[in-house]
């Protein structure tokens, strides 16, 4: 999985129909320190992440396996919030 | 999915039957400040983009098949929605960018 932070939305009215209903966030990537690294996505969140917030992302076809996101051509889905990270 | 742009198309007449009717478009990665982050793309389009969009694409190959109603499509890659904007949050206020499509 990757660690994101949610830096934007994005807003696209023509677009896949399924991908209506779901709130587009504009992610980079982001390493351990919350550093951002040079990769964005836009990503779909399934559990209430905010602007600024840290999220573990799914790509692939793991991306479909929840509820809201059954079936769908989605591709990068925030699963968690982070809140913490304990390093050794 | 990758935010980018679409930078040309592919023409080609003899192709499997299924792609017929997909146009197929070369897409490129980017950043906030609009910089090329990676390596083009070639992907089919739904939504009639054009050369110039800003675009959202999904590396998915076989749902778009069942979702396009045609199994079996030999489609990797496609374009799920053609960005109006993007609202990007500044680090500090009074930084926000707005990227327009």
């Amino acid at each position: 999985m990757k660690m994101v932070k949610v830096i934007g939305s994005v807003t696209s009215t023509v677009k896949l129909d399924h991908l209506s209903g779901f709130k587009l966030m504009f992610v980079q990537g982001v390493d351990l320190e919350r550093k951002g690294k040079k990769e964005y996505y836009i990503a779909v969140d399934t559990v209430g992440i905010g602007e600024g917030e840290t999220a573990l992302m799914v790509t692939g076809s793991t991306s479909r396996q929840t509820e809201a996101t059954k079936g769908k051509n989605i591709e990068g889905t925030l699963v968690a919030k982070v809140d913490r990270i304990d390093l050794e | 999915m990758k935010y980018g742009r679409v930078i040309g198309n592919v023409v080609s007449t003899i192709k499997n039957e299924k792609l017929k009717s997909v146009p197929l478009l070369v897409v490129e990665p980017l950043d906030p400040d609009g910089n090329v982050i990676g390596n083009n793309e070639i992907v089919g389009d739904f939504l009639g983009a054009g050369v110039g969009d800003l675009i959202i694409w999904a590396a998915e190959g076989d749902i778009i098949g069942r979702i396009m109603g045609v199994e079996k499509i030999p489609l990797r890659g496609s374009i799920v929605g053609i960005i109006d904007k993007i609202d990007i949050a500044g680090e500090k206020a009074g930084e926000n960018k707005v990227i327009s499509g």
